[in-house]
C-alpha cells in the first residue's frame, strides 16, 4: 500500500500529516469559522445601534458567575430563527445584540426556558428568591438552589448574587430599547416569517404589561372553569407564592414586595381575574401567564373563587355608606379614582397600579387591616388616623363599588361579541 | 472461562505491517494509562450519575457551591474525554505503536512525564480547579462546551498533545513502516496532528471574540472534540482490534483509505450543524448540513468495512468479548452517524435542539462508539500485556451491564426529548416541559444502576483473574 517510494523524504506519513491533520484543519476553519466571522463581524459593525453599551464592571462580574456556574447549559441565550422560539422569546437573536459576549453563552440545551430576552419579564425579587431557592417560586423546579450566594435569606444577597442580578437584566435590554428600529435580518431559514411583524418583542407569555387597573379581559369564548382542574394548575403554578392555601402565606413571600395577594380575601370579576393573568401586574413579582389556554385561565378562576368561600354580610349600618363617600373622596379618590376605578390623577405614577373596586372586591377585614397597615411595597399607605368606624364605614362604600362599572363597561362592550 | 484467552496465532500472518520488535512495548506505562483510565471512568461516570441524579432530586448535595449541577457536568464530560478515553488512547497506543511503526515509541522517560503531565498536570488539577471555582482568568472555568477547563490547564493539554505526538507520531513517521503504514496508524496520525491544531483553536477562539462569532468557532470545536480527536483514535482501536483478533486482513484497503479522506475532509465541515436556526450566515449552516448528510455516508462505508472484515467471524466475535465489545461499538457507530445525519437536517433540528434527545445522542456516541471500542481495544491490549491481570467472566459481565444500561438511557433520553420538543412548540407553560421529562429523568437514574456496575465488572476484570505472563505474549 506504498502511495510513494520509499526513503522519500515526503511519504505517505508525511502527506497524511499535512493534508488530513492540516489542510483540512485549515479547510474546516476558513469555511466555517473564519468567513462566517468575517460576515458577522461586519454585520455587528453595520448594524449594533449606538446605544449599545458595553457591559459595566458589575454586569461583567454577573456575566462570569453565569458562566462559570454552568447556567448556559439549561438557559440557552439564543431564540432561533423559528416559529416555535419566535412566539416564546421574541425576534430571532441577531448578530449585532451579542458585540460583547465574549465568551458566547448561547448554549446548546433548554432544561429551563431561554434568557436571551429576560430583562424585565421578572421582577428584582422574583429573580432573587428564585436564585436562593427555585422551588420556594417555582414548585417543581429542577434548578439548583444557589444559596450560598446570600447572607442566609433570599432579601440579603450577596454582590455575587447581585451582580448576577444586574448581567441577567441586560439579557435583551438591548434588543428592547433598540425597539423596532433594530436591524433584525431577513429570515432566511424561515422565509414565510417575517421578524418583524411575526415576533413582538414582549412575545414572552411571562412578560407583564402595564394595563390599566382591573382591565377585564374580553372574552369571547368564556369557558366553564372546572375547580379540581383548578387546583392542580394552581398547585402547580401558583402555591408557589401564594401559598398552598391561597392565602399568601408562603416562604417566598418574605422577600417578595409587595407581599403575594391573600387570595382568600377578595372577590375577583371573572374578567378582571383573567385580566390579571394576561397582563401580570407590572410593579410586583406577579408574571403575566399567557401561556395558559382560556380553558386553563377558566379553571383557575374557577378554583380561586372556591378559596374565598366566606360570603360576608351586607353593608351592617344604613348611614355607613355615606360616611364612607365622604371618607372615600377625601382620601382615595387621588389614586383609586372617584369611580373606584384606580385611575385617579396620581394612579398613572405606581406601579403596582391601585386597586380598580369595581373588579374587584376585598373583603371587610382585608380593607379594615390595609387601611390599619398599608401594603408594603406599593403606594398604598396606612391610614392610622382613621378609627375603627371609619374603617369599617369606608370598607362598606368601597365594597358597594364592586360591580358597578361592569354593568356599564364591560358587559357593553361585550354584548355585541355575544350576539350570534 | 478458565484460561486466558491469548491469541496464539502469529500476527504475521495478518495484513497488518507488525513485523517490528515487540520488546518495545512499553507495559508499564500501559498498565498505568490501563488504570488511571478506569479509576478517572469511574470518577467521570460517578459525576454523571449526580448530575444524573440532581435532575429528579434537584436539592441532592445542593448546598454545597462544590457540588453544584453546572461544576459537576464539566468534570462529568471533561473527564471523559481526558481522563477515561484520554488515557484509553494512551495505553491503546503504547501497545499498537511498536506494532504499527516497527519502531518502540520514543522514550520511556518522555512516556512517564507524559503520564504524570496528563493526569497530574491535567486532569486531577482540571477536576480540582473546576470544583475550586476560582477568580482569576487562567484558572477560571471556561463556559465553553467541551472545553470547560481553565486556560491554565488547556495549555497543559496542549503541551501533553506535543508530547504525545513525539512519543508515538514520531515513530510512525520516521519509522521503518512509514510508507506502507495501516490505517490504524494513519487514524492516529490524522487524530493527533489535527487535535494539536483545533484544540487551542476551540478553547482560545471563543473567549475572546463577539457571540456569535465565538459560537462558530465553537460548534467547530464541538465536532472536532468528538469527530477528530475521539473517533480517530477509536476507528484507530477497530481497525487494530477485529483483524489482530479474527486473523484475516481488513475486508478492502481501498475503502479504508477512502473512508478516511472522506471522514477527515467532511468531519470537520460539520461544526455549525449545532446552530442552526442561529444568527450564523445561514450559507455556513447550510453547508454543515450538507457536510453531515456526506458524513453518515462515510460511516455507512467505513462501518460496512469494518463488519465485512468480520464475515465469517460472527461466532468468535461473540466468543472474544474484547472483539465483542468492538464489534458493538463499530455497530453503534453506524447507528449514531445516521441518527447525527438525520438529525442535522432542519426539520428534525427544529424539533429536537436543545432537548434530552441530543444528550441520548451523545451518550450513543461516546459511550456507546467510543467507550465499547475502547474497552474492547484495552481489554485487547490488556490481555496480552505482562503483568496484567484479565477476567474473562467479569469482563462479559460488563459487556451486557453496560449494555443494557446504555440501551435503556438512549431510548428514555430519545423519547424525552420528542415529548420536550412537542411541548416547547405548544401553547404550555415551560414548566410543563419539566414536569413532563420527569418520569424520563427518573429512568435516566435507573441506567445509570447497570452502567456503574458494568463500569465496576470492568474494573474488576481487569484487576482480578489470571496474571499474563511474559511467556504469554504475542510471539513477534
Amino acid at each position: 500500500m506504498s502511495l510513494l517510494p520509499r526513503k522519500r523524504w515526503f511519504g505517505a506519513a508525511q502527506m497524511i500529516l499535512f493534508v488530513a491533520g492540516i489542510g483540512f484543519f485549515v479547510l474546516s476553519v476558513v469555511a466555517l469559522g473564519i468567513l462566517p466571522g468575517l460576515r458577522l463581524e461586519k454585520s455587528i459593525h453595520d448594524h449594533a445601534p449606538l446605544t449599545l453599551a458595553p457591559f459595566t464592571p458589575a454586569e461583567t462580574r454577573g456575566r462570569i458567575t453565569y458562566g462559570t456556574q454552568g447556567c448556559a447549559y439549561c438557559h440557552s441565550e439564543q431564540v432561533r430563527s423559528t416559529p416555535e422560539d419566535v412566539r416564546r422569546w421574541g425576534p430571532p437573536t441577531t448578530p449585532w445584540e451579542t458585540k460583547f459576549e465574549s465568551p458566547q453563552l448561547w448554549g446548546t440545551r433548554r432544561i429551563g426556558p431561554d434568557l436571551a430576552r429576560e430583562s424585565g419579564v421578572r421582577s428584582d425579587d422574583w429573580q432573587l428568591t428564585h436564585l436562593y431557592n427555585p422551588r420556594l417560586i417555582v414548585p417543581g423546579s429542577v434548578m439548583p438552589g444557589f444559596a450560598w450566594m446570600f447572607k442566609g435569606s433570599p432579601n440579603q444577597p450577596t454582590d455575587v448574587a447581585k451582580d448576577l442580578l444586574a448581567y441577567m437584566k441586560t439579557l435583551g435590554r438591548a434588543r428592547m430599547q433598540a425597539g423596532s428600529a433594530a436591524h433584525d435580518a431577513p429570515n432566511e431559514a424561515m422565509p414565510g416569517m417575517q421578524p418583524d411583524s411575526d415576533a413582538s418583542l414582549d412575545a414572552n407569555g411571562a412578560r407583564a404589561h402595564l394595563a390599566s387597573p382591573g382591565r377585564e379581559l374580553p372574552r369571547t369564548l368564556s369557558p366553564t372553569g372546572v375547580a379540581n382542574r383548578g387546583a392542580t394548575l394552581f398547585a402547580q403554578n401558583c402555591a408557589g407564592c401564594h401559598g398552598a392555601l391561597g392565602n399568601g402565606a408562603s416562604v417566598a413571600s418574605a422577600s417578595l414586595l409587595p407581599h403575594p395577594t391573600n387570595l382568600t380575601v377578595f372577590r375577583y370579576s371573572e374578567g378582571a381575574f383573567a385580566g390579571i393573568l394576561h397582563d401580570g401586574v407590572v410593579g410586583s413579582s406577579m408574571p403575566a401567564w399567557r401561556d395558559l389556554t382560556a380553558q386553563q385561565v377558566a379553571d383557575l378562576g374557577a378554583f380561586v373563587s372556591t378559596l374565598h368561600a366566606a360570603a360576608e354580610p351586607a353593608t351592617s349600618e344604613p348611614g355607613g355608606v355615606s360616611r364612607g363617600v365622604e371618607l372615600y373622596a377625601q382620601n382615595c379618590t387621588a389614586c383609586h379614582g372617584v369611580g373606584g376605578g384606580g385611575d385617579g390623577p396620581a394612579s398613572l405614577a405606581f406601579k403596582p397600579r391601585p386597586y380598580n373596586f369595581r373588579h374587584l372586591q376585598p373583603d371587610v377585614s382585608e380593607i379594615d387591616r390595609v387601611l390599619r397597615v398599608g401594603v408594603p411595597g406599593t403606594a398604598m399607605l396606612a391610614f392610622p388616623t382613621l378609627s375603627e368606624p371609619d374603617r369599617q364605614a369606608l370598607a362598606a362604600y368601597v365594597r358597594s363599588l364592586y360591580g358597578q362599572a361592569a354593568e356599564q363597561g364591560s358587559l357593553k362592550a361585550a354584548a355585541p361579541v355575544n350576539k350570534p | 472461562m478458565s484460561s486466558v484467552a491469548i491469541d496464539t496465532h502469529g500476527d504475521s500472518e495478518l495484513d497488518l505491517p507488525i513485523t517490528g520488535t515487540l520488546a518495545g512495548t512499553e507495559h508499564g506505562l500501559l498498565r498505568a494509562h490501563g488504570l488511571a483510565a478506569l479509576t478517572t471512568l469511574i470518577l467521570s461516570a460517578v459525576f454523571g450519575t449526580v448530575v444524573a441524579i440532581k435532575f429528579v432530586l434537584p436539592n441532592f448535595l445542593g448546598s454545597e457551591p462544590w457540588a453544584t449541577w453546572g461544576l459537576l457536568r464539566y468534570n462529568h464530560t471533561q473527564g471523559i474525554m481526558f481522563g477515561w478515553l484520554g488515557n484509553a488512547f494512551l495505553a491503546f497506543l503504547y501497545f499498537a505503536t511498536p506494532r504499527l511503526s516497527g519502531r518502540a515509541v520514543t522514550s520511556r522517560g518522555l512516556g512517564w512525564t507524559l503520564f504524570v503531565l496528563w493526569n497530574f498536570g491535567m486532569v486531577l488539577p482540571g477536576w480540582a480547579l473546576v470544583e475550586a471555582n476560582l477568580p482569576h482568568w487562567l484558572l477560571a472555568i471556561k463556559p465553553l462546551e467541551w472545553t470547560e477547563f481553565p486556560l491554565l490547564i488547556n495549555a497543559m493539554t496542549e503541551l501533553c498533545l506535543v508530547l504525545l505526538g513525539v512519543q508515538f507520531l514520531w515513530p510512525i513517521v520516521r519509522g521503518p513502516e512509514r510508507d506502507r503504514l495501516y490505517i490504524s496508524a494513519w487514524y492516529a496520525l490524522g487524530g493527533g496532528v489535527f487535535t494539536l491544531l483545533s484544540f487551542p483553536m476551540g478553547s482560545l477562539i471563543p473567549e475572546f471574540t463577539p457571540g456569535a462569532v465565538g459560537a462558530a468557532f465553537s460548534g467547530l470545536w464541538i465536532h472536532d472534540a468528538v469527530g477528530l480527536l475521539v473517533t480517530p483514535f477509536i476507528l484507530s482501536m477497530s481497525y487494530y482490534v477485529i483483524p489482530a483478533v479474527t486473523g484475516k486482513p481488513v475486508y478492502s484497503h481501498f475503502l479504508s483509505m477512502l473512508g478516511f479522506w472522506v471522514l477527515f475532509f467532511v468531519y470537520p465541515l460539520n461544526g455549525t450543524h449545532h446552530y442552526v436556526y442561529s444568527a450564523i450566515p445561514m450559507d455556513t449552516q447550510r453547508a454543515a448540513i450538507a457536510a453531515s448528510m456526506l458524513l453518515g455516508v462515510d460511516v455507512i462505508m467505513v462501518v460496512f468495512n469494518q463488519l465485512m472484515s468480520l464475515r465469517g467471524s460472527g461466532a468468535m466475535a461473540m466468543r472474544d468479548v474484547p472483539l465483542r465489545f468492538v464489534t458493538v461499538g463499530v455497530v453503534f457507530y453506524l447507528l449514531v452517524s445516521i441518527q447525527g445525519a438525520g438529525q442535522a437536517a432542519m426539520p428534525v433540528q427544529r424539533l429536537i435542539h436543545f432537548s434530552d434527545w441530543v444528550i441520548g445522542h451523545s451518550h450513543l456516541a461516546m459511550l456507546g462508539f467510543a467507550s465499547f471500542i475502547a474497552i474492547g481495544a484495552l481489554l485487547h491490549a490488556w490481555q496480552r500485556t505482562p503483568g496484567a491481570r484479565y477476567h474473562n467472566g467479569r469482563a462479559n459481565a460488563a459487556f451486557w451491564l453496560i449494555l443494557g444500561g446504555l440501551t435503556l438511557m438512549v431510548a428514555d433520553l430519545t423519547m424525552a426529548g420528542l415529548v420536550q420538543g412537542e411541548l416547547w412548540g405548544e401553547h404550555v407553560p415551560w414548566m410543563d416541559s419539566v414536569r413532563a421529562s420527569m418520569p424520563y429523568w427518573w429512568w435516566r437514574v435507573v441506567s445509570a444502576v447497570p452502567i456503574l456496575a458494568g463500569f465496576g465488572f470492568l474494573i474488576a476484570a481487569m484487576l482480578s483473574g489470571p496474571r499474563v505472563t511474559a511467556a504469554a505474549r504475542v510471539p513477534a
